[in-house]
């Protein structure tokens, strides 16, 4: 014999289930704007029905109860979007540098080193075809000044650069550091609340957001064990695991793209962290590029100069500063004596004062290909470094192209999956409106139909 | 049918405006600088073009300017051959007269002080500055007097050597002419001869040796001048080569490195078309929603 009050049981069941609905919906439409959310649903089930015999066994049922509360995602999709969020951050940390570097050459405005270097030739062709004049000693003297301090300059600019370049990388491993803290202390509570058979739907959405910023800064692989907790892995050096996170290297050496602590080296392959290290590697490039220049000048007119006659029967002076070894980019200049003064510029191969055939001959080094410079005059060595940069900075603004769009894409349907969409919030919570409602008719109903028979009893 | 997430819509409305902007401001730098390529990464293979083309352009343009001294200095050469030449006919002149032997010794005596005066001009033009203040005839020696007369004897002070110009890649033209100084002592040498001669009465010599020697001066002389205008047509082809190269690179220069103005113009106009349409979609784009319609 069922209960009397099973109605009302079956109807009071209906509204908490109703109103977990609704505030389940409640919950989808406060977190619209919450980046990583992912919507929730509430999943109902018919209760157990009552079973009693009548005449035969029969069930008559109890109403519905809510089942569980999931959050709707797709994992595959969101592993994909973590690649592409690890090569948007590799492509974007390579890009923002590269375009500072592009705006240290001047080139494209004609105030860059290549004008400079054509200056320079010139000015030696001007001396030449006419020795004896003083003008053209000063004309020489600025055009190798300004070329040296172009060179030099450019080059420190680029050392400065590099400097900023280790900070980010430093900041971006700290920041790698405490996205693991964070993974570590979110498994915890996961772990926790999983245990007390909770479902901390919250806690996932928050700790795999944490991964996709991770994912951003750095190659991230993740595997999630039996007891909810997620290992994260980058490379084959595990930096979250079932008990916490461990300590991320320091150490790090952008030429090999590793980073190193006691227990051994690894390969970084993917992030933000591997696009500065790809970009420190190009810096370098450039600026060993810069040396190569700048050492070449220095022996090939020095030897000239030295052997050459200055305007007062001077010889065995250098024009630019040079030692052994050679010290490259960074403190080229003008010999001091050059420095000093025009007259100490080489003319002639003899001291006869209409000789110009030292100048001569130095203007000649324009058209000459050094094998320093793996057979390419200065001119086209520092042309081909000029446009090896600008294809550089091609590169990468295609590469964040690309892994935007991708990302882009691949964050639009994880959206599509996840996102709250806000009509299908409404009329969900017109659905359980109403279902709430039908439900508190019921219960007025059985009141209503208990009330009739207590009165007949009076 | 897809859902669509409501945040994400207004995301990827932000988006497009981003994108669209971007494009927008980058077709205005066009047409406002008027430069196709601004920054290396517009165009790498183009700016190294440029580059070269530049380089070029400047090199030729100082090898023409080298080739302007050069012209300077033919000229003066010209100027100081033309004057050697008629200083000799004129020479010339004098000793035929002066070998006839009517002519009585008084007129020989004032010829020779004539000749005396032309010796005396030929030496001041072999010592003949160009605009520089260089000697023309003393080698590469430019500021040392070429030619010194002591006591009727005259000296080269100058070396063999020649100045030079760089006239086009690996290319130098010599400024002086071979043998200046052979020339002017011999032709000194001979009207010293002749003065002699004249002062002597010696109408044998005169007319043998002294015509013969000044006749051949001459003809070296014209020679020199001759080999002078070669020299300053050379000049001239190379320039004229040299700018014809210049306007090609120029206009070579401009072809990389600035906009088609009416291509930069329609770009813009499209870029502005659809920047507009990304902010007015974003701005109607979301009005429908099933909250308006909802009463309570």
């Amino acid at each position: 014999m069922p209960n009397s009050f099973h109605g009302i049981e079956t109807a009071s069941r209906a509204l908490r289930a109703f109103q977990r609905g609704l505030d389940t919906t409640g919950h989808n439409i406060a977190n619209v704007n919450t980046q990583g959310y992912s919507r929730q649903v509430v999943g109902f089930a018919a209760t157990t029905p009552d079973t009693e015999w009548n005449r035969g066994l029969q069930s008559i049922g109890s109403g519905v109860n809510v089942a569980s509360i999931s959050r709707i995602r797709d994992a595959m999709l969101e592993s994909r979007r973590q690649d592409a969020y690890s090569e948007q951050g590799r492509s974007e940390g390579s890009l923002s540098n590269l375009e500072k570097v592009q705006s240290t050459f001047l080139d494209v405005q004609g105030r860059g080193i290549s004008n400079a270097l054509s200056t320079f030739y010139n000015a030696w062709s001007a001396l030449g075809s006419n020795p004896t004049s003083a003008a053209i000693q000063l004309q020489v003297q600025a055009a190798g000044r300004d070329l040296a301090q172009k060179v030099s300059g450019t080059y420190s600019q680029l050392k400065s650069q590099d400097a900023s370049q280790t900070d980010q990388i430093s900041q971006t491993i700290s920041g790698i550091q405490r996205y693991a803290n964070q993974i570590g202390e979110v498994n915890n509570e996961i772990r926790k609340q999983l245990a007390e058979g909770g479902s901390p739907n919250d806690l996932f959405d928050q700790r795999d957001q944490i991964i996709s910023d991770l994912s951003k800064l750095v190659n991230v692989d993740t595997h999630i064990a039996s007891d909810g907790t997620t290992s994260v892995f980058i490379g084959s050096f595990t930096v979250v695991d079932q008990i916490g996170s461990r300590p991320f290297p320091t150490t790090f050496n952008a030429a090999s793209s590793t980073v190193t602590d006691a227990n051994g080296t690894w390969s970084i392959t993917g992030g933000k962290l591997k696009g500065l290290f790809d970009n420190s590697n190009q810096v370098s490039a450039y600026r060993s590029q810069l040396d190569n220049l700048a050492n070449t000048l220095r022996t090939q007119v020095n030897s000239i100069h030295m052997a050459g006659y200055t305007s007062t029967g001077a010889t065995g002076q250098e024009f630019f500063n040079d030692s052994i070894p050679q010290t490259g980019a960074a403190d080229f200049a003008l010999s001091a004596g050059v420095d000093a003064s025009a007259s100490n510029i080489a003319i002639g191969s003899t001291a006869a004062a209409g000789d110009g055939s030292a100048a001569l001959a130095i203007s000649a080094l324009r058209d000459v290909k050094f094998a320093s410079l793996t057979n390419r005059t200065s001119e086209t060595f520092f042309s081909d470094l000029v446009s090896t940069v600008g294809r550089d900075v091609n590169v990468a603004r295609n590469g964040v192209e690309t892994a935007n769009a991708l990302s882009e894409q691949l964050e639009s349907q994880v959206q599509d999956v996840a996102g709250v969409n806000l009509d299908e919030e409404m009329s969900n919570m017109l659905k359980f409106q109403r279902s709430y409602q039908a439900a508190a008719k019921v219960l007025n109903m059985m009141d209503s139909v208990m009330g009739d028979l207590i009165n007949m009893l009076r | 049918m897809n859902r669509v997430s409501t945040s994400y819509q207004y995301n990827s409305a932000q988006s497009q405006i981003q994108k669209s902007g971007n494009a927008y401001f980058a077709a205005q730098r066009r047409v406002s600088t008027g430069r196709r390529i601004n920054e290396l990464g517009d165009d790498p293979t183009g700016v190294s073009n440029v580059i070269s083309m530049s380089s070029v352009k400047a090199g030729l343009a100082q090898f023409s300017s080298n080739l302007d001294r050069a012209k300077s200095r033919f000229v003066s050469t010209e100027n100081s051959f033309t004057e050697v030449t008629t200083l000799l006919n004129r020479a010339n002149a004098l000793t035929v007269s002066g070998a006839t032997a009517t002519i009585g010794q008084n007129e020989r005596q004032a010829m020779a002080s004539e000749m005396t005066s032309i010796r005396d001009r030929l030496v001041q033009l072999g010592n003949t500055k160009d605009a520089n203040g260089d000697y023309i005839f003393s080698g590469t020696a430019a500021k040392t007097l070429p030619f010194t007369v002591a006591s009727g004897v005259i000296t080269y002070n100058g070396d063999l050597g020649t100045s030079k110009v760089e006239a086009a890649p690996g290319q130098t033209m010599d400024l002086s002419l071979p043998g200046t100084q052979t020339f002017f002592t011999t032709a000194f040498d001979t009207l010293t001869s002749t003065i002699t001669a004249l002062q002597n009465n010696d109408t044998a010599t005169l007319s043998n040796t002294s015509l013969t020697n000044i006749q051949a001066s001459l003809v070296s002389s014209s020679l020199n001048r001759g080999e002078i205008g070669n020299r300053v047509r050379t000049v001239m082809d190379y320039q004229s080569d040299q700018t014809r190269r210049i306007e090609e690179l120029t206009k070579g220069v401009s072809d990389v490195t600035d906009v088609d103005l009416a291509q930069a113009i329609t770009d813009y106009q499209s870029a502005q078309t659809a920047y507009q349409a990304a902010l007015q979609m974003a701005a109607q784009g979301n009005k429908l929603s099933l909250m308006d319609f909802i009463r309570g």
